[in-house]
C-alpha cells in the first residue's frame, strides 16, 4: 500500500488547497430559460437516432434539460453508494494517510450530491429513482473491497467525460457548465485515487483469489458496467419529455449503433485501465 | 378483460419477456413456478431491465428501494408483487 499513501499524501494536499463552498459559488436563478441548452446533444441518449433527427430544436432542447436532470439523479444515486462505502472504509485496514484522504473525498462527493440534488429539486421538483437493483452477494473482504473501488473507477470515470464535454460546451446554459466543471474538478483526484487502489488491491490478492474468483469478478464487472449505462436511458425522461411511446422510444434508444458506438467511444479510457491492469481480460461490448 | 384473463395475459407477457433474455426457451416455455434468480436465469443487470418492463407494463415507476426480498423469484411471485398486492412501488 506504499504508493497508495504516497499518493494519498499528495491529494489530501491538492483538496486542502482548492477546498470550496458550492454554498457560496452558484448563483442559482429562479426559473430557468427554456431556449437553452442544458445537456450536449451529442450526448442525448437519442442522438443518432431517426427519433431525435426529426424533433424540433424545442424539443430536442426540452428531452435536453430532462436528460440533465438524469445525469444528475444517477450521479447522486452513485455518490449515495459512494458514501455508504467510503465511510465503512475509514479508519479500517489501512494506513492512517489513507483515511485522512477518504475524509476528502467523502466531503467533496457530499457537496458534488448538494449541488445536484439542489438543481434537480428545484427546476424539476424530483429526483429520478435508480433502477439498479443488487441481488444478495456475499464476497470475502478483499474482493468486496476491490470490487467497491472498481465500481468508483467505472462509475465515476463515465460521469466525468459528460462533465468534461458539457463543462467545456459554449452552447450550455452557464449553471449547467459551472456545475459539470465543479463536479470535474475534484473527479480528477477521486479517479486517480481510484485508479491506484483498485490496481494495488488487484495485484495484492489476485494471486490469493484463483481462478474461478478471478473468473468471476470480471463477470460481476461485466454486469455492473452494463447496469452503469442503463442507468443513462431512462423511459421517464421521454415521458418527462413529451414522447408517447417512451418505453419503445427507451428500447429503440439502447438498441441503436450510433448510441453503442457513443458508449464504447466513452467507455474505451476506462476499459484502457482495467485491461492494461489485467483486471479485465477483454474490452467489454457495451 | 376478466381477472383471470388479464392473469394471464400478464404472465404470458412475462413469460415471453424471460424467454427474450434467455436462449434456452421458447415464449410459452417458461413454467410460471421456474425459479428464475436462483437458476440463474435472470441476472442482476436483467432485473434491472425487467423493473423497466414491469413499468411498461404498469404504466407508472417503481421505486426498486421499496421492492420486497423474494419479487422476482418466479413469474407467479412478480405477478403477485406487482399486480395484486397493494404495496407503494412508486
Amino acid at each position: 500500500m506504499d504508493n497508495v499513501v504516497t499518493l494519498s499524501q499528495k491529494l489530501s494536499k491538492a483538496s486542502v488547497k482548492r477546498y470550496s463552498n458550492p454554498y457560496l459559488e452558484f448563483d442559482w436563478p429562479e426559473v430557468l430559460s427554456e431556449d437553452s441548452w442544458w445537456f450536449s446533444p451529442e450526448l442525448s441518449s437519442l442522438c443518432g437516432t431517426a427519433v431525435y433527427d426529426v424533433l424540433p430544436a424545442e424539443q430536442q432542447q426540452r428531452l435536453a434539460f430532462w436528460e440533465l436532470v438524469n445525469f444528475f439523479s444517477l450521479n447522486i444515486h452513485g455518490e449515495k453508494a459512494l458514501l455508504q462505502g467510503l465511510a465503512k472504509r475509514l479508519y479500517s485496514r489501512w494506513p492512517t494517510e489513507i483515511s485522512e484522504y477518504l475524509h476528502h473525498f467523502l466531503g467533496e462527493e457530499n457537496k458534488h450530491m448538494t449541488l445536484f440534488g439542489t438543481f434537480c429539486m428545484r427546476y424539476a421538483n424530483k429526483v429520478y429513482p435508480s433502477k439498479a437493483y443488487s441481488l444478495n452477494e456475499n464476497h470475502i473482504q478483499s474482493v468486496e473491497d476491490f470490487l467497491f473501488f472498481a465500481r468508483v473507477v467505472i462509475f465515476e470515470e463515465f460521469v466525468d467525460y459528460y462533465n468534461l464535454y458539457m463543462a467545456k460546451d459554449e452552447r450550455l446554459h452557464p449553471l449547467c457548465r459551472a456545475i459539470n466543471q465543479y463536479h470535474h474538478n475534484d473527479e480528477s483526484r477521486h479517479l486517480a485515487f481510484g485508479r491506484k487502489i483498485t490496481q494495488q488491491l488487484f495485484e495484492s490478492h489476485a494471486g490469493d483469489w484463483g481462478e474461478d474468483t478471478v473468473n468471476g469478478i470480471r463477470r460481476y464487472l461485466g454486469d455492473y458496467i452494463q447496469a452503469t449505462w442503463k442507468e443513462y436511458y431512462n423511459p421517464w425522461v421521454y415521458k418527462d419529455a413529451g414522447f408517447n411511446d417512451f418505453y419503445k422510444t427507451y428500447l429503440t434508444a439502447w438498441r441503436h449503433e450510433s448510441q453503442k458506438q457513443l458508449r464504447q467511444k466513452i467507455s474505451s479510457h476506462c476499459f484502457s485501465f482495467f485491461v492494461t491492469s489485467g483486471i479485465l481480460a477483454e474490452e467489454p461490448v457495451v | 378483460m376478466n381477472v383471470l384473463r388479464k392473469e394471464q395475459a400478464i404472465k404470458n407477457k412475462l413469460s415471453a419477456w424471460v424467454a427474450e433474455q434467455s436462449s434456452g426457451y421458447h415464449a410459452d416455455s417458461v413454467p410460471f413456478d421456474l425459479r428464475i434468480i436462483e437458476q440463474r436465469i435472470i441476472t442482476s443487470v436483467q432485473i434491472m431491465e425487467l423493473i423497466l418492463f414491469l413499468e411498461h407494463l404498469r404504466g407508472e415507476p417503481i421505486n426498486p428501494l421499496q421492492i420486497k426480498p423474494g419479487a422476482f423469484s418466479t413469474i407467479d411471485a412478480i405477478y403477485q408483487h406487482f399486480f395484486v398486492e397493494d404495496h407503494a412501488y412508486a
